[in-house]
């Protein structure tokens, strides 16, 4: 319900990143690539849809989203082995003990960015600066 | 000619399963990243939990869905809490109205009123602001009653101690595993509005329990009805546990 949210978020994180890499200043992103766990509270659809919404007039306008789903892991403490699990159902498949940690599924995660070699031409720099 | 930006050349190795739609060029730059779309939120939390913590407040973030017994609960908990010395205050969000904030100032408490307009749920910024007013010296203990809602609150970190989900049993006792995220990060789960439970045979606090339990959590389950005072003895113990371990834990923490 928060996805759009996400979106801006995703873009602030984006334009952080990018930040940080001044040697891709002023370069175009073609692909964003986000990790959405089971367990995360966000709508993968929901994310995809609401993506265009968010992106126009910022570096993300016209960019793919590529969305992974991430299922919930759970790896035992007891019997020290690793599962894929349903999100209701989150106790050990193998030995069936509530002593796991959750290693997987929980939250949303930028993932990657693919830049074109292009850079922004000039009128495109002044609208997403 | 790429239609995306123009570069000329292809690459259809680049991306596995689109390559046939939208080939990528091969002199693109692919750039691993792995940044949590929740760190900005989750920055501002732990500065908040930072603060409660300097001062030994116990923070507890109460979500459930719309109706569920919250107010009510805090509203009857407040003045017993009170008569153990333990001072109190409540942060309260919902989407309008600040009905829910002077219910709770007529216990006596300190409650700051976060009205959401449209936002399904309350973040660690939020909480930051609301604080302002509060002197966090004079608390033991900040209640924080999130908007009602089983979903989106899950998600954001506010900088609590303690998570506590309510389930009245006027709801599903399946709901626990319809929405996993909240009760699973929930440190302690109330079945609530329990004198009401004769009149609804269809819900079990036992399936409540186990649908709890297959979502790996160890949380206490306790059922209780606010208009029956002798029933909340448990969670008053429970808060005053959780309010003695964190002392305990500050007290270990202080430098020698």
């Amino acid at each position: 319900m928060h996805e759009l949210s996400l979106c801006r978020s995703l873009i602030a994180t984006m334009e952080r990143q990018l930040a940080s890499m001044p040697e891709h200043a002023g370069r175009r992103v073609r692909v964003l690539k986000v990790n959405v766990g089971a367990l995360s509270g966000c709508e993968p659809d929901l994310l995809a849809h609401l993506f265009p919404h968010a992106s126009p007039g910022t570096r993300a306008e016209g960019a793919e989203l590529e969305i992974e789903f991430q299922p919930a892991v759970v790896a035992c403490d007891d019997c020290g082995c690793r599962h894929a699990v349903g999100a209701n159902q989150l106790c050990c498949p193998a030995c069936g003990s509530p002593r796991v940690a959750l290693v997987a599924g929980d939250g949303v995660f930028l993932t990657g960015m693919s830049l074109c070699a292009d850079p922004l031409n000039a009128t495109e720099l002044a609208h997403v600066q | 000619m790429c239609n995306e930006c123009g570069c000329g050349l292809y690459s259809p190795s680049a991306r596995p399963g689109a390559a046939a739609q939208k080939p990528a060029p091969d002199h693109d730059t692919v750039v691993a990243i792995r940044e949590s779309l929740y760190s900005a939120n989750d920055e501002v939390a732990a500065q908040n939990r930072a603060r409660f913590r300097q001062h030994g407040v116990l923070v507890v973030n109460l979500m459930s869905s719309p109706g569920a017994g919250k107010t009510y609960l805090l509203e009857i908990l407040i003045p017993l809490l009170a008569n153990h010395g333990m001072r109190c205050a409540v942060i309260v969000g919902d989407l309008e109205t600040d009905n829910d904030a002077r219910r709770i100032q007529r216990t006596g408490a300190p409650a700051i009123q976060i009205t959401t307009g449209q936002a399904c749920h309350l973040d660690a910024a939020m909480i930051a602001d609301a604080l302002m007013p509060l002197d966090l010296a004079e608390l033991d203990i900040l209640f924080i009653e999130n908007v009602g809602n089983l979903v989106c609150p899950a998600s954001f970190d506010l900088g609590e101690t303690m998570r506590i989900a309510l389930l009245s049993v006027c709801e599903g006792d399946d709901k626990p595993a319809k929405y996993p995220t909240l009760f699973h990060k929930a440190d302690l789960m109330l079945i609530t509005k329990a004198d009401l439970l004769s009149f609804l045979p269809q819900f079990s606090p036992a399936r409540a329990e186990a649908c709890l339990r297959a979502l790996a959590s160890r949380a206490p389950c306790l059922t209780l009805s606010a208009m029956h005072i002798s029933s909340l003895e448990p969670l008053e113990d429970w808060i005053k546990d959780a309010h003695a371990a964190l002392q305990s834990a500050r007290t270990r923490w202080k430098p020698a």
